[in-house]
């Protein structure tokens, strides 16, 4: 398969409306000139609600800028990109904003929680800025899910790493969002408490129909998901379904080639 | 460890250019005091009219303590003279050419319009004895010397412009009645006399004997040396046969003090004031820098137990710090150094302005304002460093690698009790000043706010607690999130709202205290006095040092006067406690003609006796110094003469008139002048007002320095000349008041900046910049309410205690405009502050700033 009809058959294979991503020929480059870099390269692919994508890649391959402008941090030079069916070019900065805050929610590597608020009141806190009440019996269960019941009293600093990633999917959980974006977020942890984040990651795909994108380096992580999406240079050069470790393993040793 | 000092340092521009900025503002300040303290106690008074004289006699112009412990030393406000016959002593010794026992005298000459000789720069004439004219030298230019007692030497300048010639006549004001002389010569100095200090009429030696009334007591001894003698030889024979207490011999440029003994005095003064300004400018700069670098420390938590996680010892970290700390006083002295001269230069201006210091003092440029402000860096530096050092040693390895540090206690238990020490000294320092005196009371309100303002930043992050949770609340309550977050993130921050909220205290409190007390003062006395003054018009001098008593007398005698009493203006010195020194103002009155014109509220013992030997005191005054009636007291009185008093009297009253009354006969002996400072007239209750205005304002034509004020006039007056005096005040404080914002200003921006990755996690969970900046400013709101609050709170009880001690009521007057103004001020400056900081902080792509290093 050549990249253009991979392209092709990313697209075609998903019907618009039940796509909860959409990038169509997404370009970013950085700079001008001679000094310009391409992070992304005419990107287009499109993630099913309900479905949990890893994005992988060497560094340097756009992972992140896929990451940033996927989820509206960043605007791409050309292309669209639609997340919810909304186009996110027709949205200014505080729609942005607000568009963010209920409908997408972030896991990241570390530092991912506001110290100085309890691991309950990080968990609100989106809500809260939306000025809205969260529902008790969403969050309560929420916060069952990600096991952390009789935890949410604690500061971050009183938290092991796991137990702060724990938080953070609550928090990405407790909006609703229509995708939850997550930048490495067993970067920072052992293989076992890893295994469990990402185990929530996937029970919150199966049990609650949640659209998860998730960018990793991670091999056995990746195998989370059920769709690997391979980047280099700014372009997608593989799609892996029910991907494997050793598979995706294998794949990365040979992404350079 | 200073190589890895300087890399970190290099690595961390904010938090390190803030520390470097407080340390920068301190140097300024104290460098720039320092230029100008240096200066004034150098500036030279020059010698001028005793310019032959190369050694000069003169009474010891101070009082020192009888216990030898104690250094201070208080300056005379009259001069004391000293006996004539010593010259005899001095007369035969080896090099001495001649003495002249010189005496100054009240002679001002009036032109034959009857007006003031006209002087520049508002010189007044001095009268002296032609024989003192040796001691510029002075020589005839047209005439001869006073030969006949109705003779004088006019000083050729004077006589230039006046047009006086040889064989005119001139009227004198003398200190009893005006009297008619005959120019009988013309003399002009040798070497050019600045024409606005010297302006001399020359009688013949017994009239201006006659004239001072001063008996065989003289002002000085010049003596003229023979050519080849050596000066400092001749100054140590003097020394030797004249040798007892109270005399000094002076040479070279100390003549200068004899010469004008009220420069000397004002000298005193102006260091007085700078000292001040010193103390304080040291003090702020000390709580400024330690409370930056405390911020900066503990920005760098993480970073600092990285280095321990990787084997740094914490005697290795403490030495980081400590190098850290260095370099950067070292950096910033370099920098700030000359801009604390360019400063000098500008608070010279501004100083002047204020009429604190005298127009065209030379700055002089010496090494030791420079190594102060040396000092200053590297100790305040060294200090904070050690402090936050010791705290920063101490974190666990593991902190390192932890998503957050755990709030540990906000402040150590012995910085707890450090604090509550201070306090409980500062309660005490309260105690006893407001059982003190109201007098000087405006210098120990300050002394209380400085022990309650370090009480205050030792428990600073215990006290920001409160306001945290009570102003947390209704403004969590209003913007539901940015309320709650900036509460939640004041509590987990207590140490840096205590860091950010100490210049806003510093300021709110010195200036309360100072301006405050300053104005209460004012406000006290413009009430006593109105209370006081009985009399319906007042007779005072322009351009001259007082009005003879003859114009009381001759105020008496008008048709439709009652009543006329003149009181001479002097100061006394008292040993409060055997030891401390005190100058007080005081009045030399007639207790008898005083009654009548001005109601010192008497309450207890009675003025009938204030005769001889005898004084009355204020209330307040009384009970600092623990004296009774009937007491026999000692003091020193204007000249520095001891003497043994018994107490007549007490009275409320003392506020612009003075701390100490006595009998007017006593003082006369013991003035420079016996002038009447303030002659207070009452007429019959049926005259007309301006009927007696116009009889009064008759008195001008013999004696044209006369000022006839009304009641109010005379009110206002006084007023305006305590705002005059106050002015230098206002400026000491306006420059301390711009320090603290800026150093507001740099910790602001520094608590700000440090946090764009906290700012850009809001953002990727959802805040919009404005929840963010809305959560920023209620922080602000708290920390600059924190800082008001504490800072009044601090400034309250000092202000209360000289209130107390003033008025016997604890509660000052505050001028509401002033002081809300100054809230205003800082508010607005601490909103500002943190308007860029946010807004370059939000301007970054928040997954880079949550990418970026913390």
């Amino acid at each position: 398969m050549t990249i253009a009809e991979l392209h092709e058959h990313v697209n075609i294979a998903l019907p618009p409306a039940s796509a909860a991503v959409r990038l169509a020929s997404v370009s970013k480059v950085y700079g001008s000139g001679h000094n310009s870099v391409a992070a992304l390269r005419e990107l287009s692919l499109a993630l099913r609600r309900g479905s949990f994508t890893a994005v992988m890649g060497p560094s340097g391959s756009g992972k992140s800028t896929f990451l940033h402008c996927a989820a509206g941090l960043d605007r791409p030079t050309s292309g669209s990109i639609h997340l919810a069916d909304v186009d996110l070019a027709s949205l200014n900065e505080e729609q942005l904003s607000r568009f963010r805050r209920e409908r997408i929610g972030f896991v990241f590597q570390a530092f991912n929680l506001v110290s100085s608020l309890t691991a309950a009141q990080n968990i609100t806190l989106p809500l809260r800025l939306a000025k809205k009440k969260p529902d008790s019996a969403w969050l309560a269960e929420v916060t069952e899910r990600v096991g952390l019941a009789d935890r949410v009293k604690h500061k971050p600093g009183e938290l092991s790493g796991g137990q702060q990633q724990r938080v953070a999917i609550a928090r990405a959980l407790v909006a609703r969002p229509d995708v939850i974006f997550a930048d490495e977020p067993t970067g920072a942890l052992d293989t076992r408490t890893g295994s469990a984040i990402l185990s929530l990651l996937r029970g919150a795909v199966d049990g609650l129909h949640q659209t998860v994108v998730m960018v990793t380096h991670d091999p056995r992580a990746a195998a989370y998901a059920d769709t690997v999406v391979f980047l280099a240079d700014g372009q997608i050069v593989e799609t892996m379904e029910h991907p494997s470790p050793d598979r995706v393993a294998e794949r990365m040793t040979h992404l350079g080639d | 460890m200073l190589r890895i000092a300087f890399s970190t340092l290099a690595s961390r521009k904010g938090g390190t250019f803030g520390a470097f900025a407080a340390v920068a503002l301190a140097v300024v300040l104290v460098v720039s005091c320092g230029i100008l303290l240096e200066s004034s106690l150098r500036a030279p008074i020059p010698v001028e009219r005793l310019h032959a004289a190369a050694v000069v006699v003169q009474g010891e112009p101070s009082v020192k303590p009888a216990k030898g412990e104690a250094n201070v030393t208080v300056l005379l406000s009259e001069r004391r003279r000293i006996n004539a016959t010593l010259a005899t002593r001095i007369r035969d010794l080896a090099g001495v050419a001649g003495v002249v026992a010189e005496r100054s005298v009240y002679a001002q000459a009036l032109d034959r319009r009857g007006h003031l000789l006209e002087t520049i720069g508002g010189a007044t004439t001095i009268g002296y004895g032609w024989s003192s004219a040796a001691l510029t030298p002075y020589t005839l230019t047209s005439g001869h010397a006073p030969r006949r007692s109705t003779e004088v030497v006019v000083d050729a300048r004077l006589a230039g412009r006046s047009r006086l010639q040889v064989g005119d006549r001139v009227r004198v004001l003398t200190s009893t009645s005006p009297q008619t002389f005959t120019v009988g010569g013309i003399a002009g100095a040798q070497r050019a006399l600045d024409p606005s200090r010297q302006a001399a009429v020359f009688f013949r030696d017994d009239v201006a004997a006659r004239l001072g009334g001063t008996g065989d007591r003289v002002d000085l001894l010049g003596i003229l040396t023979r050519p080849a003698a050596d000066v400092a030889d001749v100054a140590r024979r003097v020394r030797v046969s004249l040798d007892q207490p109270g005399l000094r011999v002076l040479t070279g440029a100390k003549r200068g003090e004899a010469e004008s003994p009220d420069d000397a005095l004002g000298r005193e003064d102006i260091v007085a004031g700078l000292t001040v300004f010193g103390v304080l400018a040291a003090f702020i700069a000390i709580f400024v820098v330690a409370s930056t670098f405390a911020l900066s420390v503990q920005q760098r938590h993480r970073e600092l137990a990285l280095f321990r996680a990787i084997g740094s010892t914490p005697r290795q970290v403490r030495r980081m710090v400590a190098g850290e700390a260095l370099l950067i006083s070292l950096v910033a002295f370099v920098v700030a150094a000359p801009i604390g001269v360019l400063v000098a230069h500008l608070e010279q201006g501004l100083f002047t302005r204020a009429g604190m210091i005298p127009a065209g003092l030379h700055l002089t440029m010496g090494w030791l304002p420079l190594a102060c402000g040396l000092a200053a860096a590297i100790i305040t530096t060294q200090l904070a460093a050690f402090v936050s050092a010791r705290r920063a040693s101490r974190i666990r390895p593991t902190e390192a690698l932890r998503e957050a540090t755990v709030q540990r206690r906000p402040v150590s238990w012995f910085r707890g009790l450090a604090g509550l020490a201070v306090l409980a000294a500062g309660v005490a320092v309260l105690i006893i000043f407001a059982q003190g005196s109201g007098v000087g009371g405006e210098s120990d309100a300050p002394a209380a706010t400085m022990v309650l303002m370090l009480a205050a930043a030792l428990l600073g992050p215990l006290l920001a607690l409160p306001f945290a949770w009570l102003l947390g609340l209704p403004t969590a309550a209003f913007s539901r999130a940015p309320g709650m977050l900036a509460r939640a993130n004041t509590r987990a921050n207590l140490r840096r709202a205590a860091s950010v909220a100490t210049p806003v205290m510093l300021a709110v409190s010195l200036i309360c205290t100072i301006l405050f007390a300053k104005s209460a003062l004012q406000q006290q006395t413009a009430k006593q006095t109105s209370q006081r003054v009985a009399a319906g018009f007042v007779l005072r001098a322009h351009d001259a040092p007082g009005l003879p008593p003859a114009v009381a007398a001759a105020a008496r005698s008008l048709p439709g006067i009652t009543h006329a009493s003149g009181s001479i203006a002097t100061s006394v010195v008292v040993a409060a406690d055997g030891v401390n020194l005190r100058s007080l103002p005081a009045r030399g009155v007639d207790a008898t003609t005083l009654r009548d014109v001005v109601d010192l509220d008497v309450r207890s013992g009675t003025l009938a006796d204030l005769r001889a030997n005898a004084l009355a005191v204020s209330s307040s005054s009384a009970r600092a110094f623990g004296w009774h009636i009937g007491d026999n007291v000692n003091l020193w009185l204007g000249d520095g003469t001891p003497v043994t008093l018994r107490v007549a009297a007490t009275y409320a009253r003392p506020l612009g008139f003075g701390e100490i009354v006595l009998p007017r006969a006593l003082v006369e002996r013991h003035v420079t002048n016996p002038l009447d400072d303030a002659v207070f007239v009452k007429a019959t209750p049926s005259a007309n007002q301006a009927d007696i205005l116009a009889r009064l304002r008759t008195l001008a034509h013999t004696q044209p320095t006369l000022k006839v004020l009304t009641r109010s006039q005379y009110q206002q007056q006084l007023a305006a000349d305590a705002h005059k005096q106050s002015l230098a005040v206002y400026v000491l404080l306006a420059v301390i008041g711009v320090f603290c914002a800026m150093a507001l200003i740099n910790a602001m921006t520094m608590a700000t900046a440090e946090r764009a990755r906290e700012f850009a996690l809001l953002r990727l969970v959802g805040a919009s910049k404005r929840q963010v900046r809305s959560m920023i400013r209620t922080e602000t709101l708290i920390m600059v309410a924190f800082g008001l609050t504490i800072g009044t709170l601090i400034a309250a009880p000092g202000l209360a205690a000289f209130n107390y001690s003033l008025t016997g009521s604890a509660i000052p007057s505050v001028p509401i405009r002033i002081y809300g103004a100054l809230l205003a001020t800082y508010a607005l400056l601490g909103f500002a502050a943190t308007v860029l900081p946010t807004r370059l902080a939000l301007r970054m792509n928040p997954i880079t700033a949550m990418a970026a290093r913390e």
